[in-house]
């Protein structure tokens, strides 16, 4: 590929792959918030998932594993978020702030205590191990699937959650937990299950996304390195409307913006600038001032039968 | 009110002392030693009680803002961005006027209160006018002010050539030690005048009861007259302008100039902070000074019992986290009395934020 | 017609009572196949409660239901569906983002292999719709649904089940009279197909169109019950509304000068949906005079007192105080002027459970009571303490939130606040509501001394005791309309049940 052509691909490739992250913690979001359950925690959940990932690489040698581990992590988190809100009834932003001080000052006491060295975890089995980077560009993403095994399980995972949202009884019944729990509650269905099932996918995702910040293109933790990438995800879903293709769509947009910023550097365009757009986009869309955005009706109003 | 429930205002701090001992010796460390070390590090010298006030300092002013938020029913999480507005403003005014001590300080502060008020503001602006949550305008524009701030100072306000800062304050914007040899300046008392003075006006004025009014109940403030969307928007700049003292105090009594990296996440614990003290400016200063100690203090615990420091964040965030618990039945809400569970009440959630 | 077949639904002694309050008591009641049996009663009256109870919202305390023959106990409404029940609720349990057919059959959705079959659950739906002749779009969303298609799908929520049994709880309640007649041909059809109907209303007239037999609630009990045949609007009026012991005929305070105080000139307000809550209102009041607004809740009472307060804004009309117009003042400049607004909730708008009694006497004149930008605390207290000795509040602490006293002390609190300083006219909103007697005496006690005063009382409320006991005229209020205005010796229980009940004068 050559000339302007091959710049395009370029970025989107890099688009693409920043946006891979971002992808799994905002398909947490949509879904713990489409059952009323307002997630401010995705940022600790992804370094959550970051950082036990490499543990889970570091301790089974296994990736695999490592993810599980990861997920697990995140799985747990979630059930906290969970009990928290659903049964002790406490106020859900609250809630997801201590989450996010808890797992990120957890992660990195961890880091110190596990591998002694603070600031990095030394370096771990990671799928930038599988396969070549042959021209940082497009066609990476098809030549090297094991290496980018995550980017593609993540377009995958769009459209199994789109479809169980908008296609499955389940999805349904999830959707009228989040916008009227009373009128599912007398329709039948378990509404503090779906709240606590919400959640706990809902962090087990978001991990993910934390996992392949770690593993999947580096291949160790170090303090900080979510840097603020939960609350893009959290932006994109508010941005997204709340659902799995503009969530997903709103990422690959944020991601964008990495992208130029790499490619404009050399151009001498402020990188700070563009690392802002995705922030300022966000407040824009919830001042109403992009289309109408509405979260699901319930969300983060504490459920009384 | 049975004795259980009298402690329920305690048991955020008791439960989660508790826990980080066992976090302590899961994490093979001694947790005896690790307090002491701890206490050793924030109280075992006048250097180490200096330091621990300065850092209480900064924490106040912050604490205060996010308390101020709560009290209208407003979540404040923007704090970390009011900071580095006003840290920044106050740099900027510092390099550039040079006027007499008793003018230059002053208008040093001025400014940072300006600073993070504007900063303040912009979310209050938001929520009035269009109903945007400030949990996620603050959030985002917390980003914002550390993005453009990085900028500012790389480019068109750097004024060091080693470094992306800005220039180094003029001689009398600078605050002198009030005990030799260490970092705590005049900045402190003013932190706690200031509290006081929040106080007073939260429980004395027309202003505060406005505010105290909309936090407890939106439909009584419009009762009574209250112009809500004026409060919300007020509420924030002073919010932000605290949390800009804050950032101002820390520039001139530290270090004198301004780079993005001046804050170690002080807004993010001065929400536990305004948390753990029920939102009371007074109840603030002792909590402020509890994370002051804390943060002071984990470098020696890290040092002399090996306990890495990162588990003050730990506790940070189970601080928040059992704040927000229902304590023995009764909640204890954000802006500071219990709410009782009773059928015939049915609780408000706390402020809902129009996401 | 319902022939003597055994009833589909029997119930016997079923008492229920939140904590001191009895909300039904020993209540028997049946319904046959193929009838329709209305349940009236004004607000208060226990049918709600009733409802809940055949529904398995809530459990009984004591008493049996049978449901054809067989003894049931519904643990919750999956129960009660389950024995061939529905009920349309009063206040509808829609999602309003989902669709009319997403709705109808939430909870038993129709799949396809595993997934959602939209085709098939539009076609369910529309054949129900079409088989009681509602025009109504299966794929529509129910947020662009206006009232009366809500109700549609409400019912169909209930009829796509096939229950035997079928609640209608104040179906009316927001219905033009186009939609009120729809509904009676469903009614209708719902009982040629043999099921059993119980509709729960406040409204004669319509038990009077549609329904078989009628029982009377009043105050948890059944008062009576009759065949549609033997019974009239002002039989049912009477027993709906009358005292067991005839009412006296207290003095009524003060003989009013003809000097207006409050002068109300054609008000038109609206609901906060932007739909009409008030049409034309005109009213006059003179010093020293009490004026009673009687009308069952939800009929605009709500809307008139905060747009006479300054809560709300009049779409057009006047309001003139003391020969002041104040239309477009705001509440603060009002109170000023003299008016004053007693809530009807004063747990969550007339007070600050939170704040102490002195911070209390704030809300709402924090700026009259003060000095400067300082509250003038002294003087809050001073009144608080003032309030105390002259409704004889027993264990005031000046620091005790008002959370810690009983509901009947607050609202003397709340009451004396709006009472004090310069009181011209009090909008008095069920102003003893869930106090007790006690609290609710001393209360009057302080109206009389105020209107001995010169002031003027518009005194809106459900309780026609309270208003006939208090007032020199009723005014009554009917779907945000005066229908009838009378003297207070003149208003019978048979004259205001009817009004109140929607006939005209």
């Amino acid at each position: 590929m050559n000339g302007l052509l091959g710049l395009v691909a370029a970025v989107l490739a890099i688009a693409l792959i920043k946006a891979t992250p971002l992808v799994y913690a905002a398909l947490g979001g949509v879904i713990s918030e489409s059952a009323g359950i307002i997630n401010i925690a995705l940022e600790g959940m992804m370094a959550a998932g970051a950082f036990s990932a490499v543990l889970g690489s570091f301790y089974f040698h296994n990736l695999a594993l490592a993810v599980l581990v990861a997920m697990l992590t995140g799985a747990a988190l979630g059930l906290l978020l969970a009990y928290l809100a659903v049964t002790q009834r406490a106020d859900q932003i609250v809630v997801g702030m201590a989450i996010n001080v808890l797992a990120i000052g957890g992660a990195a006491f961890l880091l110190a205590v596990v591998f002694g060295q603070p600031g990095a975890s030394p370096e771990v089995k990671s799928f930038s191990s599988l396969g070549r980077v042959a021209s940082e560009g497009l066609m990476d993403l098809f030549v090297s699937p094991g290496r980018y095994m995550l980017f593609w399980v993540a377009i995958a995972l769009v459209a199994i959650v789109h479809i169980y949202l908008y296609r499955t009884r389940s999805g349904l019944h999830l959707r009228a937990v989040g916008e009227s729990p009373h009128a599912a509650l007398t329709a039948g269905i378990n509404v503090i299950g779906y709240r606590y099932a919400a959640a706990i996918v809902g962090g087990a995702l978001a991990a993910l996304g934390g996992a392949y910040l770690s593993i999947g293109e580096v291949d160790l933790y170090s303090d900080g390195m979510v840097a603020g990438r939960g609350f893009i995800a959290l932006a994109a879903v508010i941005f997204g409307r709340w659902t799995p293709l503009g969530a997903a769509g709103a990422c690959v947009f944020f991601g964008f913006f990495s992208s130029l910023q790499i490619a404009l550097q050399r151009a001498q365009v402020p990188a700070q600038l563009l690392e802002m757009l995705p922030y300022v986009l966000t407040i824009i869309a919830i001042a109403g001032l992009i289309g109408r955005s509405r979260p699901p009706a319930a969300d983060g109003v504490p459920f009384t039968a | 009110m049975t004795m259980l429930r009298r402690l329920a205002p305690f048991m955020p701090l008791l439960a989660v002392i508790a826990l980080s001992f066992f976090i302590v010796i899961a994490a093979k460390g001694n947790p005896i030693d690790a307090y002491s070390a701890l206490f050793q590090g924030a109280f075992g010298s006048l250097q180490g009680i200096a330091e621990t006030l300065t850092q209480t300092t900064v924490l106040l002013f912050a604490a205060l803002g996010v308390a101020i938020a709560f009290r209208a029913g407003l979540f404040n999480i923007g704090a970390e961005g009011q900071l580095i507005v006003g840290a920044l403003c106050t740099a900027v005014a510092g390099a550039s006027l040079h006027l007499p001590k008793m003018l230059e300080v002053p208008a040093c502060f001025a400014a940072g209160a300006i600073g993070g008020a504007f900063w303040g503001l912009i979310a209050g602006w938001l929520k009035a006018r269009f109903g945007a949550s400030e949990v996620i305008t603050t959030i985002m524009l917390n980003y914002i002010a550390y993005l453009g701030a990085n900028f500012l100072v790389a480019g068109p306000l750097r004024g060091s050539a080693s470094a992306p800062e800005t220039a180094q304050v003029w001689s009398t914007a600078m605050l002198s030690p009030i005990i030799p040899l260490t970092r705590l300046t005049a900045a402190f008392p003013f932190a706690i005048l200031t509290a006081i003075v929040l106080w007073w006006w939260l429980h004395r004025t027309v202003g505060g009861f406005e505010v105290r009014t909309l936090g407890r109940s939106e439909r009584a403030a419009r009762y009574a007259g209250i112009p809500v969307q004026s409060v919300i928007i007020r509420t924030m700049a002073l919010s932000g302008a605290l949390a800009g003292l804050g950032g101002a105090s820390d520039v001139l009594g530290l270090v004198h100039r301004f780079n993005a990296e001046l804050s170690p996440g002080y807004g993010f614990t001065a929400i536990a902070a305004a948390l753990l003290a029920q939102s009371n400016p007074i109840a603030a200063v002792f909590t402020s000074f509890f994370f002051g100690a804390l943060q002071n203090g984990a470098l020696s615990m890290q040092a002399l019992a090996g306990v890495p420091k990162d588990l003050v964040s730990v506790i940070t965030g189970l601080v928040i986290m059992f704040v927000a618990v229902n304590w023995f039945g009764k909640r204890v809400t954000l802006h500071g009395a219990p709410s009782a569970d009773s059928d015939d009440l049915r609780d408000e959630p706390a402020p809902e934020p129009a996401t | 017609m319902s022939g003597e077949s055994a009833p589909l639904l029997r119930c016997h002694g079923v008492s229920k009572r939140f904590g001191s309050l009895v909300a039904n008591d020993r209540i028997d009641f049946d319904v046959r196949a193929g009838e329709v049996h209305a349940i009236v009663g004004e607000n208060g009256a226990g049918k709600s409660t009733f409802m809940n109870l055949l529904y398995g919202v809530l459990q009984p305390d004591a008493g049996t239901i049978e449901v054809r023959g067989t003894r049931v106990r519904f643990a919750n409404c999956a129960d009660a569906m389950r024995a061939g029940i529905g009920m349309v609720f009063q206040h509808y349990l829609l999602v309003e983002r989902f669709t009319v057919a997403e709705n109808v059959l939430l909870g038993r959705e129709r799949t396809v292999r595993g997934f959602l079959d939209r085709r098939t659950a539009s076609d369910v739906v529309r054949e129900v719709a079409a088989r009681y002749r509602f025009l109504i779009d299966p794929d529509a969303r129910v947020e662009s649904l206006g009232v009366g298609a809500r109700q549609q799908v409400e019912l169909l929520k209930v009829l796509e089940r096939d229950p035997q049994i079928v609640i209608l709880d104040e179906p009316t309640a927001s219905l033009s009279p186009l939609e009120i007649d729809g509904l009676f041909e469903v009614v209708r059809r719902m009982r040629s197909q043999g099921r059993a109907v119980i509709f729960i209303t406040h409204k004669l007239k319509e038990v009077m169109a549609i329904s078989d037999r009628v029982t009377v609630l009043r105050q948890g009990k059944v008062v009576g019950k009759l065949d549609r045949a033997d019974a009239s609007e002002a039989i049912l009026g009477s027993l709906m509304v009358g005292r067991d012991v005839p009412p006296q005929v207290t003095p009524v305070g003060p003989e009013p000068s003809s000097q207006p105080v409050l002068l109300v000139r054609d008000v038109v307000v609206q609901t906060d949906a932007g739909t009409p809550a008030v049409s034309e209102i005109s009213l006059e009041l003179k010093s020293g005079e009490v004026v009673g607004i009687a009308g069952v809740e939800g009929n605009g009472q709500v809307e008139f007192a905060e747009a006479l307060y300054g809560m709300r804004a009049c779409v057009s009309g006047s309001i003139v105080l003391d020969g002041a117009d104040v239309t477009h003042a705001g509440s603060v400049a009002r109170r000023h002027a003299g008016l004053r607004y007693i809530s009807p909730d004063r747990q969550r708008e007339g007070l600050v459970l939170d704040f102490d009694a002195p911070e209390n006497m704030l809300v709402g004149n924090e700026r009259l009571m003060r000095r400067g930008m300082v509250v003038d605390l002294a003087a809050a207290r001073a009144q608080a303490d003032a309030i105390a000795r002259s409704f004889r509040i027993p264990g005031y602490t000046p620091q005790a939130p008002m959370r810690s006293y009983s509901g009947g002390t607050q609202q003397k609190f709340l009451v004396g606040r709006e009472l004090e300083g310069g009181a011209r006219a009090v909008i008095a909103f069920a102003p003893t509501r869930g106090v007790d007697i006690g609290a609710a005496e001393s209360i009057y006690e302080h109206f009389k001394r105020l209107q001995a005063g010169g002031a003027c009382i518009l005194l809106v409320s459900y309780d026609l005791d309270e208003i006939r006991s208090l007032a020199n005229r009723i005014v009554v209020f009917s779907k945000g309309c005066i229908v009838g205005e009378l003297r207070t010796s003149q208003a019978d229980d048979a004259t205001l049940g009817r009004l109140m009940g929607g006939s005209a004068a």
